[in-house]
């Protein structure tokens, strides 16, 4: 106050006068820029850099602040100087703990619930700033005109035809994924088998034969697929093409046409015989042609683009087809081909999976029968054969997104999508399983004396005191094992205590494990060991015991060597302990845990440690 | 051994409990299979006490006498009566008929376990003994008694509802059926203007305009004082005066701590109130709004009587109203679905609002309630 009135010129200060008191002053000077905090030596950071320095400067005195650094011997180094002037302040983080009386204090309170607690804390801030827009969009999306689907056929039954239809498909990708690996398929899949392929372009799938098979050199299947488009303008060009491959030495093309490709004149006759192919694929793929009034196409396919096998095979010439390609020829297959289509439409026959193929994998076999379950059903649609079902099918698709969007939206506008909503559910299994909330979340006797609990760790507290750990302890006793809750101080020697005490040590300890493993089970993010050692600290159990019994405080401090200052924070906090306690056992209904207590208190509440003031005595 | 309440001195608080010790005839229903009339626990004594009472023929206009009602059944609805009650004892779980406890047992207890003594528990002669009668409850080490019939015993976070009977200095005085009034202090209730501020003497002058005397009202308890009695608070805006309905007394233990006292019944408009220390508030809904919208509808609300209560709404409270009072008449404990089911079965009957009080409507109660335990039992049965 002097300071800031004047009359102090300068102040020697530590870090603690620039963050919490408002004193501006005209000048500031750093005499270092290194500071311990407690941990190590290190660099000031940049925010503390800024707390510091923004003290120079007072408003409507000066009209500039100064900040000096004191160099000394060495000047700092350029980058360090710049990082710590003007580099980004330390982002503020959330440390928002979600703990057991938070939860059981807000449960008691009717009108508020947990979740939204949880959704005003820090952490949540990037979400709900983006609440309103995302609600504003949800409104949006809701008013979006959805687009009906008109069915010719009287009531629209589309909606379950496509459910069926990606259940269908996805059985369909696991079950062909099985059949390509199954040995047994291998056998039938040979030059001339017909299949059925996925096409690239539309969902229909296309009648097509097997040409080659893998080799080493080429890992995919080699198909002649019916595609029923004529596309005969293609033809000329193309063949031609594939001639000029073969000899490279002539450039005109339609005319000299060396002897051993006589293509169209092959048309006359058919060799019946088959050369052994060399497996050399001479034709350039994919190959589209036209025969026979269909348009057909040689493609090379993965395994898994092979909807299904047909149990029919044809005869098909391997060399005429590749190597020496012969319009002939493919005129011939495709007829074939267009022969085993039953009628026009339909595919023939697929090997049946289990009979055939010999498919023997349980889970496989359940998925064939659903599959084949849900053809059924499909074909019993009345959309099965509407002349509409594309159109429908790609409306359906569409919906469907939109109604994912909208769900996701939602999600991420509800409580489930709270980064601590897993934990938050955890601790409140946790809490049931102990009998601290029913199932209805009504607070009930234990979660009632675990409120009052505020000094110590609550679950560890309220367990011992409902296990009537205290019961056989003198008030002293207790007094010093509570001390285990407050105390604040790890590594420091170990007390000696006598036999009872040590049982009781044990006794509690043995419940924070208990809590611990049982809160692991429960999927809070809690590890036992670490757990009970966290919030039971037996450093200072033989001081205030002495200390209860009426030991000077002279005496006391010898026991051990944890500084005389933290001595007397934690026994002041300890009589805070035992009226919480005192409190818990009025709940409770127990007059003999009550008087204990306050026996308890009375005995450390003497002395020094309990000395108003140091400087001003009183009586 | 019963001990009949003659012989014993009895204790106050204990009075209206000890009545359920009538002496009848020994062969039926001893206390602790005077079961579950009110939900989980074992049945309220006067229920009991009305079918014994006309078992033990007293007079026809006694028959039936309950609380608020008093009844004269006629022969055939006795029968029913009777029929019913027998039929929820029956159906009462055994579990707790065991662990019931009166004053003077010795509550069973392992003695190697170094058990808590709790509530309604004394130490005589090394044996734990029970204090009061009721239940035996066991908690980790803790044993203790919880009485079914007693007094409202108030917890942090309870929701009441009670009418100010004085206005003191900076604080309103409530009675609230508990044995001391509770304080609402002027700090801890919402200024009509809705500003944080802090209370000024004016303020304190004008505490009139905000409660007065006799005014009903909703609050939250905060805590409780050094000498025991009860601190109020009523910040949010659901708490505040309650207007436009009714107000009912009903004994405390028929409203048990659920997760939700505040009702809003759309299909009737109206609000609900399940006060834990058994006021029941049964009123027009309210629509929570803002503050300043308040300020606005001031000046035209105190000009003139405007929208009254609709007759539609009327009618419903007084139904609903009339159903919570059949309802603590029979003993059953107090949940929301119990009580709309209640209205709606007397909808559906045709039974006229005021002859809802009558007779047959509190005989058929009885025994839809049986009906319904039965079948939940059943069900609970059937799906294990």
């Amino acid at each position: 106050m002097l300071f800031c009135r004047g009359v102090i010129k300068v102040l020697f200060s530590t870090e603690t006068f620039a963050m919490g008191v408002n004193a501006p002053a005209r000048t500031v000077v750093f005499d270092s820029l290194r500071k311990f905090d407690g941990k190590e030596h290190r660099k000031l950071l940049p925010g503390e850099y800024i707390q510091m320095a923004g003290r120079a400067g007072r408003r409507g005195l000066d009209n500039i602040g100064t900040v000096i650094v004191m160099c000394r011997d060495e000047i700092p180094e350029e980058s360090d100087l710049k990082n710590l002037i003007v580099g980004k302040p330390t982002r503020l983080e959330s440390q928002f703990r979600l703990t057991y009386t938070m939860i059981l204090h807000l449960l008691r309170v009717e009108e508020l619930k947990v979740e939204d607690m949880l959704k005003r804390s820090f952490a949540e801030f990037h979400a709900q700033k983006n609440l309103p827009e995302k609600e504003k969009l949800l409104l949006q999306m809701l008013c979006q005109p959805t687009k009906t689907i008109d069915c010719i056929k009287g009531e629209p039954t589309i909606e379950e035809y496509y459910e069926m239809a990606l259940e269908a498909e996805a059985h369909r990708e696991s079950i062909t994924e099985a059949i390509m690996q199954l040995h047994s398929s291998q056998q039938f899949l040979t030059p001339g088998r017909l299949v059925v392929v996925k096409s690239k372009s539309d969902d229909d799938h296309l009648l097509g034969v097997i040409v080659k098979t893998p080799s080493a050199a080429l890992k995919q299947y080699i198909i002649l697929v019916l595609t029923g488009d004529c596309m005969s303008s293609a033809i000329v060009p193309s063949s031609s093409n594939q001639n000029e491959k073969e000899s490279g030495d002539f450039k005109q093309g339609y005319f000299v046409i060396p002897k051993g490709k006589r293509g169209m004149e092959d048309e006359y006759f058919s060799s019946v015989s088959t050369r052994k192919s060399s497996g050399v694929i001479n034709i350039k793929l994919p190959y589209k042609g036209d025969a026979s009034g269909m348009g057909f196409e040689v493609r090379a396919i993965e395994n898994k683009e092979i909807m299904s096998i047909c149990t029919s095979k044809i005869k098909i010439d391997q060399v005429r087809l590749l190597e020496d390609p012969s319009q002939t020829v493919y005129s011939k297959t495709v007829q074939m081909l267009i022969k085993e289509q039953p009628d026009g439409n339909k595919y023939p026959a697929a090997l049946d999976a289990i009979k055939d193929l010999k498919m023997k994998d349980m889970l496989l076999v359940e998925n064939y029968h659903a599959y084949q379950r849900l053809l059924k059903k499909m074909s019993e649609n009345k959309c099965h054969g509407c002349i509409k079902l594309k159109e429908h099918i790609a409306l359906m698709k569409e919906q469907k997104k939109y109604k994912d969007q909208l769900n996701e939206l939602k999600y991420q506008m509800s409580d489930e999508a709270l980064q601590q909503m897993p934990e938050f559910q955890g601790r409140i299994d946790v809490l049931k399983e102990i009998h601290y909330i029913d199932s209805d979340l009504v607070v009930q006797l234990k979660g009632r004396v675990a409120c009052e609990m505020n000094s110590g760790e609550e679950l560890i507290s309220t367990e011992c005191l409902l296990e009537n750990q205290l019961d056989d302890l003198e008030p002293e006793e207790a007094v010093a094992i509570m001390s285990a809750l407050v105390f604040q101080q790890r590594n420091t020697s170990e007390p000696s205590l006598t036999p009872k005490l040590a049982d009781a040590r044990k006794r509690i300890y043995d419940t924070a494990i208990r809590l611990g493993n049982l809160q692991r089970e429960f999927k809070v993010p809690v590890d036992p060991e670490e757990y009970a050692r966290d919030h039971l600290k037996f450093g200072l159990v033989e001081v205030v015991y002495e200390w209860a019994k009426g030991t000077p405080f002279a005496d006391i401090c010898e026991l051990t060597d944890v500084s005389e200052g933290l001595i007397v924070r934690t026994i002041v906090r300890l009589d805070e302990t035992c009226r919480e306690f005192r409190n818990a056992a009025s709940i409770m209904g127990n007059s003999a845990l009550y008087k204990k207590m306050e026996t308890a208190s009375n005995a450390i509440k003497r002395d020094i440690v309990f000395a108003a003031s140091l400087y001003i005595t009183g009586i | 051994m019963r001990v009949s309440s003659e012989t014993r001195p009895n204790p106050s608080g204990f009075g209206h409990v000890l009545l359920g010790f009538l002496p009848f005839r020994t062969s039926a229903l001893p206390l602790h299979a005077t079961a579950c009339y009110s939900g989980e626990g074992p049945a309220p004594l006067r229920a009991q006490c009305a079918s014994s009472a006309y078992l033990c023929s007293r007079g026809p206009q006694r028959a039936g006498a309950m609380r608020d009602l008093q009844l004269s059944l006629n022969q055939t609805q006795r029968v029913r009566l009777e029929a019913a009650l027998h039929e929820l004892q029956s159906l009462a779980p055994a579990a707790a008929a065991a662990a019931a406890v009166t004053v003077a047992d010795t509550i069973p207890v392992n003695d190697e376990d170094n058990i808590l003594k709790g509530h309604g528990t004394s130490d005589q002669d090394g044996e734990v003994v029970a204090t009061l009668c009721g239940v035996v409850e066991r908690v980790n080490k803790l044993v203790y008694v919880r009485t079914l019939r007693a007094r409202y015993k108030p917890e942090v976070g309870d929701i009441i509802v009670g009418r100010v009977i004085e206005i003191a200095p900076k604080r309103w005085r409530l009675e609230i059926n508990f044995s001391q009034d509770a304080v609402l202090m002027l700090s801890s209730m919402s200024l009509p203007d809705g500003i944080q501020r802090r209370r000024t003497a004016v303020d304190e002058l004008n505490m009139r305009s905000i409660f007065e005397e006799n005014d009903v009202i909703c609050a939250e308890v905060r805590g409780f004082q050094h000498d025991g009695s009860l601190h109020l608070q009523a910040r949010s805006q659901k708490y505040g005066k309650l207007e436009r309905g009714q107000l009912l007394i009903v004994p405390a233990y028929l409203v048990k701590r659920r997760k939700q006292h505040f009702h809003h019944l759309e299909r009737y408009d109206v609000d609900l109130i399940l006060g834990c220390n058994g006021f029941i508030w049964v009123g027009e809904h309210v629509v929570v709004g803002e503050n300043t919208d308040k300020i606005e509808d001031k000046p035209a609300l105190s000009s003139e009587v405007e929208n009254f209560t609709p007759l539609e709404t009327r009618k419903h409270i007084c139904r609903l109203a009339n159903a919570v009072r059949v309802l603590s008449a029979l003993g059953f404990t107090l949940t929301v679905e119990l009580i709309i089911e209640t209205a709606e079965a007397s909808v559906s009957s045709n039974v006229e609002i005021n002859a809802m009080l009558g007779a047959e409507f509190f005989v058929h109660t009885a025994e839809a309630e049986a009906k319904r335990r039965a079948d939940l039992l059943r069900k609970k049965s059937g799906a294990r």
